[in-house]
Parts: structure tokens; C-alpha cells; sequence
């Protein structure tokens, strides 16, 4: 028997939903899949819930709650529609007390020249999550926030910085790398942040449409890399 | 060109003769005039000083020979280059924080052999921080390695040897662990892993690729023609 679930989020907004999901499947095999999607999803096996139309950083955790609730298995991975993923991510796995993060992560943007960058940063796409662990320390930041989770505070679980902010235990967790990478693109269809906390009004616009296209890359770049190939190619499945 | 930093550049002579020629030209333009302290085995005519090495080929006396550089530059700060690493000009505008070891942490590796896991040129990442890299302020650089020579006074034992700032090396030491300021440029650090290396497993062809990889990167390009320029 399997010991992850894979736990797809989608809002069902992104252009390249039939490329994502048919190197999904190849990716997660015979994992069990939960999508939660706001539309129905056409020729995914396993379980499908809907979500509404809202989109937040408090509600992405709402849902991860509900699928982890929903689960049986040991481990969650979290699959976002805008990851192209490998297999071998899926044959990560942290300690059961301890939120693993793959950082073999590259990112595209849909925006600027086309190319590859790397941050060492945990992402919430690229979890490998120990299910009761991530119930226990979402519980435990809704028993504190009734109302959802402050925008500002969301953040990935297991995050030193983001549960110090929202005040909650720090929970155990670690990088890991998988052979092949994971590739996630940044585009217009994500959930607009506003930025800081105390926003500096001559660096940082409020226009939530200019905030859609305004992160860096990396500094680490490539234009080419193994497996996925060359940026300028790849990009061209969600444009 | 950034006045306030000497370059000291470490070589044992032993790299191909192309290569030397293609890393000169390379180093040249990156430090756009800055000053070079060449510590090399054999004499060597260009630079502003040539020092030839007075211990045998070690660990140790990388940082041995590091400190004598660092004697001799005059800037406030001090960066290292190697033979087999090739440096773009805005890594030497960085000034990292007086009290910190500086890493820049944009470094690929360009290993120059094949193996059956490795079949193809890659430059790939570490999550670690490589001498190569390391750009600090000269008088911090100075107190960390006459405090490790203090001690080892006949040079550090090679199994415990490494980089300035690096916990556990610092701890195995049993000295200062000094605090370490990461940075990095947006053109990348190149270096070359190669049979004539200080390190074994690079010697030994065995070491294997860090986790992130690239074909094709910007400024330096593609690792299958870069590779060839290490001959």
C-alpha cells in the first residue's frame, strides 16, 4: 500500500491544464490522487472535491486541511497546477515528525526573457508533508485564527519565520533534493500578495496587477537544465 | 573597478597550459584593474606581486599561503582566486560586513571527466560554501587563520581542514567559528573539478554532482563547450 497522497490544488485558471495534468499523472503513478478543484476534472482518477471561486493564501491551507482530513496515508505532497513535477519528488520523504521542502525547485516566469532560476526557499508546492504532523499544526493555526489566517502572516508550514509571526509552534522541518527537478512558473494567475507588512510607497506599488509580474529570479539562472530542457521551449506550454 | 580589494590568487602550476592562459584573461578582465597577489609554486611574471609558495602541496597550506597574502595586500578587503575558477568582474565589487566571512553562494561546479552516472557536461550546485568563493574583509581573514596556525603551528591535519567560517570545520579545529555573510551575484562563479585538485575525491574522479544541475547558463554558457576550454 501506498504511504502518500498526492493532494492536487487548482482554481483551474491556468492555460496549460491538459500539458500539467498529463505529466502529473506520469509523475505521481499509482499515488493516490485528491484533487480539489473549482471545476469538475475530466479524466484524473481518485477523489474530487470542489472549492469555490475565492482565492487566498489562508484559503490554499483551508484546503490542504481538507485534504489531509481526507487522506489515509502517511504522507501528503502537495501538487500546485502551476509544478510540473517528477517521480522521483514523489519518492521523497522526510522524518513523520519533520515537513520536508524539495529544494530541487527551478522557476520560470511567464514574464521577462525565459529562463531558469533557484532560490533556497522552502515552497509549499514542493512539500512533503507528514499528514498528521500538517492536520496537528493546521488545527493548531485555526484554533488561533478562527477567521482564516491573516494575509500577511500565511505561509508555508514548518516555516521558522512564518510560524514566529503567526505564533504558533515551530514545527521540525528540512530541505531535501530530489534527482530530477520540479519546475514551477510564476504568472498572472496566482494569488496577488500585497507585499509587506509596512509597505514603502516608493519601492513597493499597491496596483495588485503590477504586483503580478514584479518578482526576481534567482540568482542562480539557467537557460537550459536536465530532464525539462530549455526554458524557452518549456514556457511555451503555459503561454 | 573596486579599489578597496586585492585579489590573492592561489596556484600550484599545475593546471594545463591552454587553461592557464584562457583563466588569466578570464581573471584579468573580471578584476578590471583591482590588485592581484599571484602565490604560485613556479615564478610567474604578471600580476602586481608574485610570492612563490614556501610549504608543500597540503590542505593547509592553501590557507597557509592564503595569510601570506593576505600579509601582503594593503585593501581592506581580500578575495580568493583559484586556479580552476573562473570569476565574473561583479563578484569582486561585493564588500561583505567587516565582521563576517564572505561566501558568494552563486557557484557552479564544471566537473572535466565523464563517468557512467555523469554522461554528459553539467554545471551543478552545492549547498556549501567552496574557498573559491570567499571574499571578506583582510584583517578578519587574518585573525581567523593566525588563530588556526596558533594552534597548528606545524599546519592543520588535511582531515579536518576547510574553509574559514565553516562550522563544523572551525569546531573540529577547535577554534573561533567565525559568523559568515552569504551572497551572491547574479553572473555565476565557475569551478573546475579536475584530476590535478587538492581534493581527493576529485583526484579520484569519484566525487559526484551537486543536486541542482544546468546545461546551458547565462554569461558562461554551455557546459559541453565551457568543459573544453580546461586543456
Amino acid at each position: 500500500m501506498k504511504d502518500l497522497t498526492c493532494l492536487f490544488l487548482t482554481l483551474n485558471k491556468v492555460p496549460w491544464m491538459k500539458f500539467h495534468n498529463e505529466k502529473m499523472l506520469e509523475a505521481i503513478g499509482d499515488y493516490p490522487l485528491i484533487t480539489i478543484s473549482r471545476l469538475p476534472m475530466n479524466g484524473l482518477p481518485g477523489i474530487q472535491i470542489r472549492q469555490g471561486a475565492e482565492q487566498s493564501h489562508d484559503k490554499i491551507f483551508q484546503m490542504m486541511l481538507v485534504g489531509a482530513k481526507m487522506a489515509t496515508t502517511d504522507y501528503i505532497a502537495i501538487v500546485e497546477d502551476d509544478m510540473l513535477y517528477s517521480k522521483d519528488h514523489f519518492e521523497l520523504r522526510p522524518p513523520l515528525d519533520t515537513f520536508g521542502y524539495n529544494w530541487n525547485r527551478w522557476v520560470m516566469f511567464t514574464w521577462d526573457e525565459p529562463m531558469f532560476s533557484f532560490k533556497r526557499r522552502y515552497c509549499n508546492g514542493c512539500s512533503i508533508l507528514p499528514r498528521l504532523e500538517l492536520i496537528d499544526a493546521l488545527e493548531e493555526r485555526y484554533k488561533k485564527y478562527p477567521n482564516g489566517i491573516p494575509h500577511l502572516l500565511a505561509g508555508e508550514v514548518g516555516y521558522p519565520k512564518v510560524e514566529k509571526a503567526l505564533g504558533v509552534k515551530v514545527r521540525k522541518s528540512m530541505p531535501m533534493y530530489s534527482k530530477t527537478p520540479v519546475v514551477q512558473v510564476q504568472h498572472i494567475y496566482g494569488t496577488p500578495g500585497i507585499g509587506r507588512a509596512k509597505p514603502d510607497p516608493t519601492k513597493d506599488t499597491m496596483d495588485l496587477e503590477a504586483r503580478k509580474t514584479r518578482r526576481r529570479h534567482g540568482m542562480i539562472r539557467a537557460y537550459e537544465i536536465p530532464h525539462w530542457g530549455r526554458a524557452e521551449d518549456l514556457i511555451k506550454h503555459f503561454l | 573597478m573596486n579599489k578597496d580589494i586585492t585579489a590573492i590568487f592561489l596556484t600550484q602550476n599545475e593546471v594545463p597550459e591552454k587553461w592557464a592562459e584562457f583563466h588569466k584573461k578570464c581573471l584579468l578582465e573580471a578584476l578590471d584593474g583591482a590588485p592581484l597577489i599571484i602565490m604560485s609554486r613556479k615564478p610567474m611574471d604578471w600580476g602586481n606581486v608574485n610570492v612563490l609558495q614556501d610549504k608543500p602541496k597540503s590542505l593547509s597550506n592553501i590557507y597557509r599561503q592564503l595569510l601570506r597574502g593576505a600579509y601582503i595586500a594593503q585593501t581592506d578587503y581580500i578575495a580568493v582566486v583559484e586556479d580552476d575558477t573562473l570569476y565574473p568582474r561583479e563578484h569582486f565589487l561585493q564588500l561583505p560586513p567587516k565582521d563576517k566571512i564572505g561566501y558568494n553562494m552563486n557557484h557552479w561546479s564544471l566537473f572535466t571527466w565523464i563517468t557512467e552516472h555523469h554522461t554528459k557536461p553539467t554545471y551543478s550546485w552545492r549547498n556549501r560554501r567552496g574557498n573559491y568563493s570567499m571574499l571578506s574583509y583582510r584583517k578578519l581573514v587574518i585573525e581567523a587563520l593566525e588563530e588556526r596556525f596558533a594552534k597548528y603551528p606545524d599546519g592543520t591535519p588535511d582531515r579536518i581542514t576547510g574553509e574559514i567560517g565553516r562550522p563544523m570545520v572551525e569546531h573540529n579545529m577547535g577554534i573561533t567559528v567565525r559568523p559568515v555573510h552569504e551572497f551572491e551575484t547574479t553572473v555565476s562563479i565557475i569551478n573546475f573539478n579536475h584530476a590535478s585538485a587538492s581534493d581527493d575525491l576529485q583526484r579520484r574522479q569519484r566525487k559526484s554532482l551537486g543536486e541542482i544541475q544546468a546545461f546551458d547558463i547565462p554569461f558562461w554558457g554551455k557546459a559541453s563547450e565551457l568543459v573544453l576550454r580546461f586543456k
